[in-house]
This record gives C-alpha cells, sequence and structure tokens, in this order.
C-alpha cells in the first residue's frame, strides 16, 4: 500500500471509529424501548449492507424502493404494529430475494428503522412477536445522529458488497490481453451494421433488435445446442446488452466491470472492473457503445468512461452528475458524439436531470438538455410555478435512438418526481418534458420537437422506452409504447400524432383523443390527495417496461413482451428542500382482472395498421427484451427461467429450454466462420419487473445467484 | 345518411331496446384482493369464479370460491369508478362460512349501477376472518370478454 493509501485508508478509519463513537451513545438514549442499543446499531449496519443501495442511505427512498424516514415512514407504518413491519421487512425484503437474511439480522434493521424515525431504544431487546403500534414509539423524526452516520454507512456498505461478491483481483485492469486483429467501427459500419455483428444496444440506429441472419429458422432452432456458458458478475442488477464486433464479445457486467470475450469460444480476453461494486438492486448498465477503437460504458455512479476495445485501458472518462445521480440505460455513439442520459433524480438536487453529449475522441462534453423544462426556459411554464430544485424525474433511463438521414436523435423521458402530482404539488401542470418523445439535434442538442404522451402522468407510469423508427412508403414514423401499454405511433419528422392502440387492458386514462393522442385520466387520479390509496392497472411493472420490442422488418411485425399486473398506489408528503423529494408512495399488488392471474403477454402488431396479428399469455412475465430475426424466430426469455423461440407469424411456440436463473436482458444474434449464434443472459436485480412477479407468484423459485451468460448454436 | 346505414342504425337500435328483455350473462373471476407485504399470507393462493345473469334489472350471482386461509364471512357486490377500481358496496351476497364455498345473492339495479355493470365497475369482493377488508375480488365482465 502506498504512504498516501496508508494514510487515507488511516485517515477513514479514524473517521469511522469517530463516527461510530458519536453515533453509539447520542443515539440511543435510555426509555421504555422495545429494543437495545445493540440492536439498532447492529441494524444500521445492517440496513446499508442490504437496503440502502435502494432506499438509500439517508432513508429517502429511490425508484421503486419508498423513503424509509420521516412522513414516508410513518404514513406506511404509523398504523401497524412493530410486528407488523418486522413481517413486511421478512415477506419482501431485500427486494428480488425475500427472506434471504438471517432473523436476528431482520430483528436488528427493524430496531433501526424504529430508532431512525424517532423511537427510543430501552432494556428489552425487540423480537417478532414484538407488537406495538409504531406511531406510538416513533415520531418520523430522524435523530441527526442518523443523518451524521449515513457516510459511514455508505462506506460499510460498499465494503460489504465487496466481501459478499468477492472479486479476484480489485479494480482497474484486472485481466490484461489484445484483441488480434482489432477493426475500427466507423460511422459507415454504424448506420449499416453488417448482417453477422451486434454493434450497439438495439443493433440497429433504428432501435428494431432485428438480427437479418436467416440460417436459424422456426424448423430447425428445436436443434440449438448449447455453445458455450459465461458466469458474470453477481450481485446489483443485471440487464445486458452483448455487443458482437470482429469476433469479440464485449460485455458488460454489474459493479461496472466490462469483458473482452472472443465470441467464438467464451474466452477471456481483457477485462477492467471499472467500480464501484453493485449494491443490491443497483441498476444495471444495459449497453455498451462501440465506436472507432473505443468502447464507452456509462456507470451505475454516474460516469461516462471511454476504454482501448484492443486492451480494456481507460483513454477518458467524465463525470456525468452528482453522486446520487447515475446512469444505466446504455450509450449511443452518432457523429462522432457519445450520448448518454442519467437517472437517479428523484430527490430534490440542484443539477436536475439531462442528456448530455461528449466528443467521443477528446470526451470532451458538448452539450446537455435538459429534460426537466427549467424556469425561463421553453416549457418551463409547465411546473406550477415550482423552483428549478422542485422539478425532480425526468429521468433517461433508456438510450435513445437515431435517423441518420434526418439527423435526429429520438429519447423517452420518464416521469416527474415524486411519483404523485399530489406529493409533488403540480397538481394538473404538464411538467415538460417528463413523459415525452425528444427529437433533439445530436450536433446541438437543441430541440426539434417534443410530444407529450401523459402530461403530468403520477403513477410511476413511463413512458421513457424504446423509441423504434420504421418508414411506410414516404411516411417516416416513431412507435412506442410505455408502461400503461399504449402503442404510439408518431410523425418522427414534425411529431405530430398518427395513432394511438391499447394493448392490454389500462385504468388509468378514462379517454384517448384518437385525432390528437391527448389523454384524459381517471377522475379519482385528477383529483387525488396524499396518503389516498389510486388503482393503477397496469402498475409501475407495465403494461410495458424496459423489456425491449423486436421489430421483425421481413414481415412488418412489433412483438412486444406485456406484464399483467396492477396496484393501488399512495403517494406520500414529501419534504419540499434540498435532499426531500423522492418517488415518495407505497404500493400493494393484485393481479390484473380478467387475465387468469396471467402475468406474461406476448403480442404482435403490424405496425402498417396497428392491428393485432397475435398474442397468447402465460403465468409468468417476460424479463428479456424480444430479439426476432431473418430466418422468422422470434427469441423472448421469462421470469422462471424459460428461454423461448417462437415462429414470428404465428406466435407459436417452437423451441424452450430452461438456464439457471431469470432470463433477463437483450438477446442478440451473431455470426462467425459462417455460423448463426444467439446469445442470453440470465439475472437478477432491478425494479418493478422483479418485484411483482415476486410478490405474486408464490410458487416461483429462483437461486439467489446466477448471472451468466449462454450462447446458442445450431449443431455442428 | 345512407339507406344501408339508417337500416342498420335502426337494426341496432331494435337490438339495444330489446335487451332487457333477454337475460345477460356475466362472470368474473376472483383474485386475492391487494396485498403487500404483512398481509401476502392472508391472501394470496386464494381462488373464485362466479357468474351472474341480469335479467329485467336484476343481478343473479352464484359461484365458488376455495384456499381461503381462514373462513369467509360474507359477500359483496360492489361498485367503483372502473374495473380494477374499488368501491362502495351495493349489496350483500350470502356465502359458506368455510375455506371453501359457495357465493349467492340477487340485487337489483338502478340506471346507475346497470351502467356501472356494463363498463365493468362492478365487482364481488368476498371477505374473510383474516381478511376481513377483501379477500377475494373479481370484476363482472360479460361472458366470452376474458
Amino acid at each position: 500500500m502506498s504512504r498516501t493509501r496508508k494514510f487515507l485508508a488511516g485517515t477513514a478509519a479514524l473517521i469511522a471509529l469517530g463516527g461510530a463513537y458519536a453515533f453509539a451513545p447520542k443515539a440511543f438514549a435510555q426509555g421504555h424501548g422495545v429494543f437495545t442499543d445493540a440492536q439498532a446499531t447492529a441494524g444500521h449496519s445492517a440496513y446499508v449492507t442490504s437496503c440502502a443501495g435502494c432506499h438509500r442511505a439517508n432513508l429517502a427512498g429511490g425508484g421503486d424502493a419508498p423513503g424509509l424516514g420521516g412522513n414516508s415512514f410513518m404514513t406506511s407504518f404509523g398504523n401497524r404494529s412493530t410486528a407488523d413491519l418486522y413481517k413486511f421487512i421478512v415477506t419482501s425484503m431485500p427486494a428480488g430475494a425475500p427472506g434471504s437474511l438471517s432473523e436476528e439480522q431482520y430483528t436488528n434493521i427493524t430496531a433501526y428503522l424504529l430508532w431512525a424515525n424517532g423511537a427510543k431504544a430501552g432494556a428489552a431487546p425487540f423480537n417478532k412477536t414484538t407488537a406495538v403500534k409504531v406511531s406510538a414509539i416513533a415520531t418520523g423524526t430522524i435523530p441527526p445522529e442518523a443523518i451524521a452516520a449515513q457516510n459511514l454507512g455508505k462506506m460499510a456498505a460498499m465494503e460489504a458488497r465487496a466481501a459478499e461478491f468477492a472479486t479476484p483481483a480489485g479494480h482497474g485492469l484486472t485481466v490484461s490481453g489484445t484483441v488480434k486483429n482489432y477493426v475500427d467501427v466507423t460511422d459507415e459500419m454504424l448506420g449499416h451494421p453488417a448482417d453477422g455483428e451486434w454493434l450497439m444496444y438495439r443493433r440497429n440506429y433504428q432501435g428494431w433488435s432485428f438480427s437479418p441472419l436467416t440460417q436459424i429458422t422456426s424448423d430447425n432452432v428445436k436443434t440449438l445446442t448449447l455453445k458455450w456458458a459465461w458466469n458474470m458478475n453477481e450481485g446489483g442488477a443485471s440487464q445486458v446488452t452483448p455487443i458482437v464486433h470482429a469476433g469479440v464479445m464485449f460485455l458488460s457486467n454489474t459493479s461496472n466491470t466490462v469483458q473482452a470475450l472472443d465470441a467464438r469460444t467464451g474466452e477471456l480476453i481483457w477485462e477492467n472492473r471499472i467500480g464501484p461494486v453493485s449494491k443490491i438492486a443497483y441498476g444495471g448498465t444495459r449497453s455498451l457503445a462501440i465506436y472507432h477503437d473505443k468502447v464507452f460504458v456509462a456507470t451505475t455512479d454516474a460516469k461516462i468512461h471511454a476504454l482501448d476495445a484492443r486492451n480494456g485501458k481507460i483513454v477518458w472518462e467524465q463525470t456525468l452528475g452528482n453522486p446520487n445521480n447515475s446512469a444505466t440505460g446504455g450509450v449511443m455513439v452518432m457523429r462522432g458524439k457519445v450520448l448518454t442520459g442519467l437517472t437517479g433524480c428523484d430527490n430534490y438536487s440542484e443539477n436536475n436531470c439531462y442528456i448530455s453529449a461528449f466528443d467521443a475522441d477528446t470526451g470532451k462534453r458538448d452539450w446537455k438538455f435538459f429534460t426537466t423544462a427549467l424556469e425561463g426556459q421553453p416549457g418551463g411554464d409547465t411546473w406550477n410555478g415550482l423552483p428549478n430544485l422542485l422539478r425532480g424525474g425526468g429521468d433517461t433511463w433508456i438510450a435513445g435512438t437515431y435517423d441518420p438521414e434526418l439527423n435526429t436523435t429520438y429519447w423517452g423521458v420518464a416521469q416527474t418526481k415524486p411519483w404523485f402530482r399530489a406529493s409533488r404539488k403540480t397538481f394538473g401542470a404538464a411538467t415538460l418534458y417528463s413523459s415525452s418523445t425528444l427529437a433533439l439535434d445530436p450536433d446541438t442538442g437543441k430541440l426539434k420537437w417534443y410530444f407529450q404522451h401523459a402530461p403530468g402522468e403520477s403513477l410511476d407510469l413511463d413512458e421513457v422506452f424504446e423509441r423504434v423508427l420504421i418508414d411506410h412508403g414516404d411516411q417516416k414514423t416513431l412507435m412506442t409504447i410505455g408502461k400503461p401499454g399504449i402503442l404510439w405511433k408518431l410523425d418522427r419528422v414534425t411529431g405530430k400524432f398518427i395513432a394511438a392502440k391499447e394493448t392490454l387492458f389500462q385504468n388509468v386514462f378514462a379517454n384517448i383523443d384518437h385525432k390528437t393522442g391527448a389523454v384524459t385520466y381517471r377522475k379519482d387520479i385528477i383529483d387525488q390527495k396524499t396518503n389516498q390509496w389510486l388503482s393503477s392497472c397496469p402498475g409501475p411493472e407495465g403494461g410495458h417496461d424496459w423489456q425491449a420490442t423486436s421489430y421483425n422488418q421481413p414481415s412488418d411485425l412489433l412483438i412486444i413482451p406485456l406484464s399483467q399486473s396492477c396496484v393501488m398506489i399512495q403517494g406520500h408528503d414529501v419534504d419540499m428542500k434540498l435532499g426531500g423529494g423522492g418517488t415518495a408512495a407505497s404500493q400493494k399488488f393484485f393481479f390484473m382482472p380478467g387475465t387468469h392471474q396471467n402475468m406474461g403477454k406476448l403480442v404482435a402488431y403490424r405496425t402498417s395498421d396497428m392491428k393485432e396479428v397475435w398474442s397468447w399469455q402465460q403465468r409468468v412475465p417476460f424479463l428479456t427484451a424480444v430479439l426476432s430475426t431473418g430466418g422468422g424466430v422470434a427469441f423472448v426469455g421469462d421470469f422462471n427461467r424459460s428461454f423461448k423461440a417462437v415462429d414470428v407469424k404465428t406466435g407459436k411456440i417452437v423451441w424452450q429450454t430452461r438456464l439457471g436463473n431469470t432470463v433477463q436482458g437483450y438477446p442478440v444474434s451473431f455470426s462467425l466462420d459462417g455460423k448463426q449464434y444467439i446469445a442470453v443472459a440470465t439475472g437478477l436485480g432491478g425494479g418493478s419487473p422483479q418485484q411483482k412477479p415476486t410478490m405474486l407468484l408464490d410458487e416461483v423459485h429462483r437461486p439467489s445467484t446466477g448471472h451468466q451468460l449462454y450462447v446458442f448454436g445450431l449443431p455442428d | 345518411m345512407s339507406r344501408p346505414g339508417r337500416i342498420l342504425s335502426c337494426a341496432t337500435l331494435m337490438l339495444l331496446l330489446a335487451t332487457p328483455a333477454f337475460a345477460a350473462g356475466y362472470e368474473a373471476e376472483l383474485d386475492p384482493v391487494p396485498f403487500d407485504a404483512v398481509n401476502r399470507a392472508d391472501v394470496l393462493g386464494s381462488i373464485g369464479n362466479v357468474t351472474a345473469t341480469l335479467d329485467g334489472g336484476t343481478l343473479t350471482i352464484s359461484g365458488s370460491f376455495s384456499n381461503l386461509t381462514s373462513n369467509a364471512t360474507g359477500g359483496s357486490v360492489r361498485i367503483g369508478l372502473a374495473k380494477g377500481v374499488p368501491g362502495d358496496a351495493i349489496a350483500a351476497l350470502t356465502v359458506s362460512h368455510g375455506r371453501l364455498g359457495q357465493v349467492s345473492g340477487t340485487v337489483k339495479l338502478n340506471a346507475a349501477q346497470a351502467a356501472a355493470l356494463n363498463k365493468q365497475a362492478l365487482y364481488i369482493r368476498i371477505d374473510s376472518e383474516k381478511a376481513p377488508d377483501g379477500n377475494l375480488q373479481g370484476w363482472l365482465e360479460s361472458v366470452g370478454n376474458n
């Protein structure tokens, strides 16, 4: 260890000891509490290890995870007993792996949450049968000591996760090697990718997730065999898109690790563990980008890195946002610029949310486009007079697409935060550019047009997902589908509404104007108040979520994975100040009426006339994007480990196999030496698409680990 | 309006006027009510179904349920703003007081309630000892709609 590192380590240890000293005696003044000091202290450690990754070290919550301090906590649990609180945590947490901690850990976490909301410690230890009304002992006031302990908590969490999912050789370039015969990726290659390559997120700029390869067909797909597999990093959320170029697969693992593998054999060529180490449910880095001699990755700590594609060494890196932000949506390169979005904009922050562009060669930032319109800017008057600080949300957590002829890039923008308009006090205001499609000039970041699908959205129903660019003769369209399950068709030259189609039951909109695309919310949604339960079908799982569609160009079919679940959702009051806000809601889950408890639905629409061609349902939802091919086969994977191939024209299942865990991510197809391959990953972690089926499907049992890549091909 | 259009409109109007004279069929699958981690074990896994006929404004309901984790205590027909949206009871139903059993009852619908039935905003709820505010629920839809 270097002298500097020794000094830093020593300083950190002193801070930690000092923090612990300051934390323990002051924190737990003796009283008639239902838990002990020791339990709350141990619970704090367990919380930062197993809970803070989603609920945040400051208890503010984020994404699908509600806040656990102050109003949010008291609204959710104030009228319940401490035994119910314990039961709630054991039954549902950690997300995706409920019941996986020890009884002692759950007991301690319960004690910590009570203490962090103003309850006093006492002599008697808490146990799972201790039943006292939470509001009788907790005030909802977070003790200053809890705030002071947050940084300590963050450090502990990182170290604990690192220990649990031990990395073989620390951080940085952990495996050195060189890609032989590397070929630079040109603009021409990105615009017209070779049939056997997968150079970007959705394979082409138009976002089709379509491979023109024809070797694997609906007739021979039943003979697919495993060619090789690769264990990936555990921990965090794995939602990977393998990128394949010149015989090399570039793979984005959790914990912000990038690997280059020989795509023929699965042999590792180089590995860069950029870090930081993932925490539970930490968002996945969905896709890398590749351009010239560099691989680009936006990491979960809101940074962007350019790596030398030949050897994995970092060429440049830039900061995207503040420490509470993240970047999970993947990266796109267009006209020599690296574009990426930003997420983690739940809590009130001075930097708001935006899309960024960087020079691919130098890393110099070219432009930012603020996705929450700011005061004094166009659209800035749609926030009910809120100051910029209180303009939360507008995350861009799915990378955009691009039309080279129009030189326009298309991005979806997520909803406003907090979720409830009554919580954030915007009421009927549109809150641009949330829940919109944006058309931007990639050279300048200037807005060409926008279309807001859901003005003033307030039920966590994102419209952020893939924008698919499809031409019908001279008509240039953009199609997208969000959590409400409405398939939208826009004119991508002008942004004019063309059509909308409901792909599954929804009760959020009482009306959709089929001339203008304007939606009218159900009356109780318009009249909402905080602490009121509202029904949302679909719920935050979607409808449609990040599991992207595939446009099978030969058949003109857009194949869409859908989920059928509903929630009752209750918005909370929030602190209208720096660091306040958050998503601020509780949820209860139920099956979508009329679905016979089938959560998964796969449907194909002909895009020219928006007519449904086929659909079928199954018990479990789909956790992968759809991949379709020129061979007339579509691939999709599900929550219960099944990876299926269907005939594109009929939807009939023509092959399926069972993998090691939930099939999750973005399957791709590539070819080498005249052979076509299908690559798909299994993975855990994530938000509603993992959380809802975990709660609703009692019979599905999954391993607690299993991030893995599988590569299939026809027999030799 | 063209002549075929007028004929079609008249035929549609006659059909609509004639509808109350015939018994219309409805059905609902009964699924667990909204739950969170605390009451999940009390309701998840329970199941049921009902059929209903509307005859002259009278809705007659019969069905069954099973797999409750505690005895059923009551049932009701309820009205919400839309399918999937909970609301108030408009009539009580008779249920077997067991973990599986039958549900039945008759209710005379007023105009607003009949309109709610047509837009799938009427639903059936069964309560139980462990879930007194609802264990199973299901929205009535025309037979064959599912």
